[in-house]
């Protein structure tokens, strides 16, 4: 399919430029559209309009290459210059997507007035998409009329491309169609009172037909780490993180001319007099008792450190003119949030909700998302994302089938070259 | 604090395939019929060495050594010689096991020069089942993938045979691209579980899907352009440097920041 050198442009077959320039003309009339409507014109698909433009563009693209087939611009169409060309402008744009934050409040005025930290709603975006799917589109349907017409033979592995490359079509179309329909919705909640109201993501309050209720919230969190900390400059010696050590009973180690080592650890305390002593209240802390000796006198120096929180002050032990010992506020292993849920109909008690693993209620997937992080472990608040997404099974329907596609394919292993 | 005698594992695995390379490329080093099978014993071992690492710092750590990116690279050296050995006893091509075992010392020399912090810290985002296979995966077809690249740099470099330069390169890259999609999926399912929505185009994601449509231009430009020679290796290696972005490129970009996968601070 090679482009003969005695070939006009736009004499057909069209090839590799033909398909360039239209793909180049494409982005070209939606960059052009974003610089002059400013971002302004948005067409927001919701439902039920998503559904009937994702019917009608079905139908076009069935229909259209049924009646079109003989075409020089079907013929086009489906062949691989086609689709690399849309390959090729999808990398363009979503290398800008990958390069410039996506955010509108980053960039001058080149970034802005070119819509360049916005390319998700970018009208380049949409129409080179739209380029890459009418293509997919069109040879999917071609691959499987040829199926049905028995003009290609019905093996696994022309069974395996239709898969795939439909699954590929139905999932990004669905997609795109369906994200406007997504709900995402925060809650936030203090222990003990049941709320039934949440904010959308443009901040306007939304009434649940439920009510939700925290009962208990946990967060646990990894021993912290021990740091040194130069006195004259005040940075942290990490080292790329090599200084850093995981606190624990039995952790010694040698940093220069000093052995640092645990003499005892206590994970929840609070400071009585010198000394730190294990209580469990609102606000208790980690605190490690020290014994630094150095050893080149074998001076011995022994002290308490802890990192401090929102209550108390952190404390870092001196150990020489140069250095001190200072904690690092611990991270976070865990939390979770233990709710209730109040429908009219049904009510499910001692739920419980952590990162990575929603529950389902009301039509809403709902998230562990936040806390009073300033509070930590002590936080008297939970705050749940719920997420409704309408499409979802319709979007996986073509997920899974992009994946046994892929399977298949695999398995199938390469086609003979043709010469 | 660092890796737990590291540089043991490092030095015995170095030595089997120094040992490999040498009965590759001197064959009358060991004088018997079949010296090159010796070689991939030695591969093999070395690559065992490396799993028995991993399988201890796993241990050791409580937790997926798949976080960080030289926990990365560690998994990256594991995968390479496996891939350079089946590939070695269906082709029987030297220059490629060499090169796999070579990748693989580079990748773990890295690791040896800039230790990392030994680190039992896993942030709950992570704590999922889906960590595991979307990982694995994903570095396996990294692996696969830059074995295809070698083929292309050897190809373009050298006059070889364009027909079976070309056709290791495709075997290469439609395993390798293959895995790619099952890690692409399989994040975007982790992803609906964990953050609400199976896709977002945070940086990471985007670079991925970046990767993904560089190997479909190569393998549909195959498929239409069977005669080409230096343009499909031209296209793969391209496609290798935006895979490389999304794997490390990604965290020198002014997008990081608003990057839900930076998991590599100490």
């Amino acid at each position: 399919m090679n482009n003969k050198t005695d070939k006009q442009i736009w004499e057909t077959p069209w090839g590799y430029k033909e398909s360039f320039l239209i793909g180049l003309s494409l982005m070209l009339i939606g960059f052009l559209l974003e610089f002059i409507s400013k971002g302004n014109i948005n067409v927001e698909l919701i439902y039920p309009n998503n559904i009937y433009f994702g019917v009608i563009y079905s139908l076009i693209v069935v229909l259209g290459y049924i009646f079109l087939k003989q075409t020089n611009l079907l013929k086009w169409f489906v062949g691989v210059p086609a689709a690399i060309s849309s390959f090729v402008f999808i990398i363009f744009l979503v290398m800008i997507m990958g390069v410039i934050p996506q955010d509108i409040n980053y960039g001058g005025e080149l970034i802005n007035n070119w819509g360049l930290n916005k390319m998700t709603t970018h009208w380049a975006f949409f129409f080179i998409m739209f380029y890459f799917l009418t293509a997919l589109g069109f040879v999917t349907v071609k691959r499987i009329l040829n199926l049905i017409n028995g003009l290609s033979k019905f093996n696994i592995r022309n069974l395996g491309f239709v898969i795939s490359h439909f699954g590929l079509w139905f999932t990004i179309l669905t997609a795109l169609l369906g994200a406007n329909d997504i709900q995402h919705l925060k809650i936030k909640l203090d222990k003990g009172t049941p709320y039934n109201v949440a904010i959308t993501s443009k901040g306007e309050v939304f009434p649940l037909d439920f009510f939700i209720q925290l009962n208990e919230f946990t967060v646990k969190e990894f021993p912290p780490k021990l740091a040194i900390v130069d006195n004259i400059s005040g940075e942290i010696i990490h080292n790329n993180g090599k200084n850093l050590f995981e606190i624990s009973d039995s952790l010694s180690y040698n940093f220069r001319d000093y052995n640092i080592s645990v003499k005892k650890y206590i994970e929840n305390s609070a400071a009585i007099g010198k000394n730190y002593a294990p209580v469990y209240q609102i606000g208790a802390l980690p605190s490690v008792e020290m014994s630094i000796t150095n050893t080149k006198d074998s001076s011995v120096i022994t002290g308490w450190v802890t990192c401090g929180n929102f209550m108390y002050q952190y404390q870092s032990l001196k150990f020489s003119e140069e250095y001190s010992l200072l904690m690092t506020m611990p991270e976070v292993k865990h939390f979770e949030s233990k709710v209730s849920f109040y429908s009219k109909e049904i009510t499910e008690s001692d739920i419980s909700i952590e990162v990575n693993k929603p529950y389902d209620f009301g039509g809403y997937k709902v998230y562990q998302l936040g806390y009073e992080e300033t509070k930590g472990k002590w936080s008297e608040y939970s705050i749940l994302e719920l997420v409704k997404d309408p499409w979802l099974n319709i979007v996986y329907f073509g997920l899974y089938l992009l994946i046994a596609g892929t399977v298949i394919l695999l398995l199938t292993g390469k086609k003979p070259v043709k010469q | 604090m660092i890796w737990i005698n590291f540089n043991i594992y490092y030095t015995v695995a170095i030595l089997f395939w120094a040992l490999a390379l040498a009965i590759l490329w001197v064959p009358t080093l060991v004088k018997i019929k079949n010296s090159v099978l010796i070689a991939v014993v030695f591969s093999l071992f070395g690559a065992i060495t490396i799993m028995i690492f991993t399988g201890l710092l796993w241990k050791e750590l409580d937790r997926p050594p798949m976080r960080t990116l030289g926990e990365t690279r560690l998994w990256y050296s594991l995968f390479l010689p496996f891939i350079g050995i089946v590939t070695f006893l269906k082709w029987r091509y030297k220059w490629f096991l060499s090169y796999a075992i070579i990748m693989a010392a580079v990748f773990l020399t890295i690791n040896l020069l800039n230790p990392e912090t030994y680190s039992r810290t896993l942030m709950p985002a992570l704590q999922s089942p889906w960590f595991v296979p979307h990982v694995v995966v994903y570095i396996f077809a990294y692996a696969t993938l830059a074995a295809s690249s070698i083929v292309a740099v050897k190809g373009l470099i050298q006059k070889s045979n364009h027909n079976e330069t070309l056709t290791l390169a495709d075997n290469l890259v439609y395993i390798g691209f293959s895995f790619l999609s099952f890690g692409l999926i399989f994040g975007a399912l982790w992803a609906k579980e964990a953050w609400g929505h199976y896709w977002t185009w945070d940086p990471k994601e985007t670079w991925a899907f970046l990767t993904w449509v560089g190997y479909l231009i190569y393998i549909h430009f195959r498929i239409a352009n069977t005669t080409d020679y230096k343009k499909p290796l031209w296209i793969l290696s391209m496609a290798f440097i935006i895979l490389l972005i999304c794997w490390f490129g990604v965290n020198y970009l002014p997008t990081t920041n608003y990057s839900v996968h930076t998991y590599t601070k100490y």
